[in-house]
């Protein structure tokens, strides 16, 4: 799938994601469909699109995050950069090896914008609500990443089935 | 230039995306100081917000739509009388629905009177940030009226929050249970006087009083209503009751937690308030 269109489905995504809480009112079921576009695109896409198309969601995920400016955004390259490093040892699929390294993700997200508030903000109570919810926030964004990354894979496949069924070939 | 760009891309991909946050960070998203954004961000934030002012009622109709399904697939099964249950329960539950959206506004109205020394602008919340890390609302003014960062927001049940940054016919909310928030406040029964800050928890949207004095008698099931110090909220607005008090030997102050009079997730339509009409 191109770049713009991967960007248009998750700005779309989260717009989404943002107004079925407002309808649901279910805050603790936040699937932080930002994590999910950034896990996918970290091990489905090569560097410089991947990179790319992540930089031009910086800014829209910030706007509708609506938190303290930029920490979500560094979190979120941090995540990137390192499932860079780990992504030729994943399986592929989107199943329960991915599910793993997505709970891990996320806790390194959120680990790094306590980091970053520690040292740029140290009495900041974001801090301890960061840290209150690390581990039920990973959990349901881990689910938020399979689900992302299975429409994204499918989205793939319907963009580009003769590419799909020659690797598969292969 | 292309030759250059084929090159470093790599590098400089890199870059703007490890720049990026650090500019964020240094720009506050592209909003000035006083929580104003520039003319990109209004754009297309405004564009999100028609988006997801659409998706609510999308959303809302497709829930009513799935309800007249279910209800169809049960009238099949028992015919006639069925169908006519069926009918009447639609009926039934479209009728709970409008009195129940007619007691909303009831209150609304009845604390629009009840609080005639308010300008109150009605907004509609059309979202939610995507984070479970804060707690924001976005709403959806109701007016022509003109917001202003920092203006409290309210609904007949109590305090809701403040705006944080308003875009065009859209504003953000900070919620009184977010970890940013802070509003002075003073126990109604004591008049004991704290500043209510959230604590952005997941499951609840429990807050606590910073500042009370080891002293000052505070105790459980308490009001805590805003002091009307600081600019921001007017005096005698409820915030919440005290739910849990701990005191600790040794230190200036106490720990409590208060329990928001507003169920925040339940939340369909609030008051901005703008000021003394």
């Amino acid at each position: 799938m191109p770049g713009f269109l991967t960007w248009i489905v998750a700005v779309l995504l989260m717009l989404l994601e943002s107004t079925l809480l407002a309808a649901f009112g279910v805050e603790n079921l936040c699937l932080q469909t930002a994590l999910g576009v950034t896990f996918y695109l970290a091990l489905e896409r090569d560097f410089v699109p991947g990179a790319a198309t992540l930089a031009a969601l910086l800014l829209p995920i910030e706007w509708l995050v609506a938190g303290v400016p930029g920490y979500y955004a560094l979190g979120l390259v941090t995540v990137f950069l390192l499932l860079r490093l780990v992504r030729g040892s994943i399986q592929g699929g989107w199943s329960v090896a991915r599910f793993l390294l997505a709970v891990v993700a996320a806790m390194l997200h959120a680990i790094t914008m306590v980091v970053a508030l520690l040292v740029s903000d140290p009495s900041s109570p974001v801090v301890g609500a960061v840290l209150w919810q690390i581990l039920p926030a990973s959990l349901t964004a881990a689910v938020g990443c399979l689900l992302v990354g299975r429409l994204f894979a499918r989205l793939d496949a319907a963009m580009a089935p003769r590419q799909r069924g020659l690797l598969d070939g292969i | 230039m292309y030759s250059f760009w084929q090159t470093h891309r790599r590098k400089i991909v890199a870059f703007v995306l490890v720049a990026m946050p650090f500019v964020l960070l240094a720009t506050s998203a592209g909003a000035d100081q006083a929580g104003h954004p520039g003319v990109g961000r209004r754009a297309t934030s405004t564009a999100f917000g028609w988006v997801q002012s659409g998706g609510a009622h999308v959303v809302a109709t497709a829930g009513a739509w799935l309800g007249d399904l279910f209800r169809g697939d049960v009238a099949a099964k028992n015919e006639e009388l069925e169908a006519r249950v069926a009918r009447l329960e639609e009926e039934k539950a479209r009728l709970i629905g409008v009195l129940q959206e007619n007691e909303r506004l009831r209150e609304l109205v009845g604390f629009k009177r009840a609080h005639d020394e308010f300008d109150l602008v009605p907004a509609r919340v059309v979202a939610r940030d995507i984070t479970p890390y804060f707690r924001v609302l976005k709403v959806r003014i109701s007016s022509d009226a003109k917001l202003e960062p920092r203006m409290p927001v309210v609904v007949a049940d109590g305090v809701v929050g403040q705006v944080a940054e308003v875009d065009g016919d859209f504003a953000d909310v900070i919620v009184v249970s977010d970890p940013r928030s802070h509003i002075d406040a003073i126990s109604q029964r004591t008049r004991a006087h704290g500043i209510v800050e959230g604590l952005g928890h997941e499951r609840d949207y429990l807050c606590r009083v910073a500042y009370l004095r080891e002293k000052d008698m505070v105790r459980q099931g308490d009001l805590i209503v805003t002091s009307g110090m600081g600019g921001v909220f007017p005096a005698d607005l409820v915030i919440g009751r005290v739910a849990d008090v701990e005191r600790r030997q040794r230190q200036l102050f106490q720990e409590v937690r208060v329990e928001p009079s507003v169920d925040f997730s339940r939340i369909e339509e609030v008051f901005v308030i703008r000021g003394k009409s």
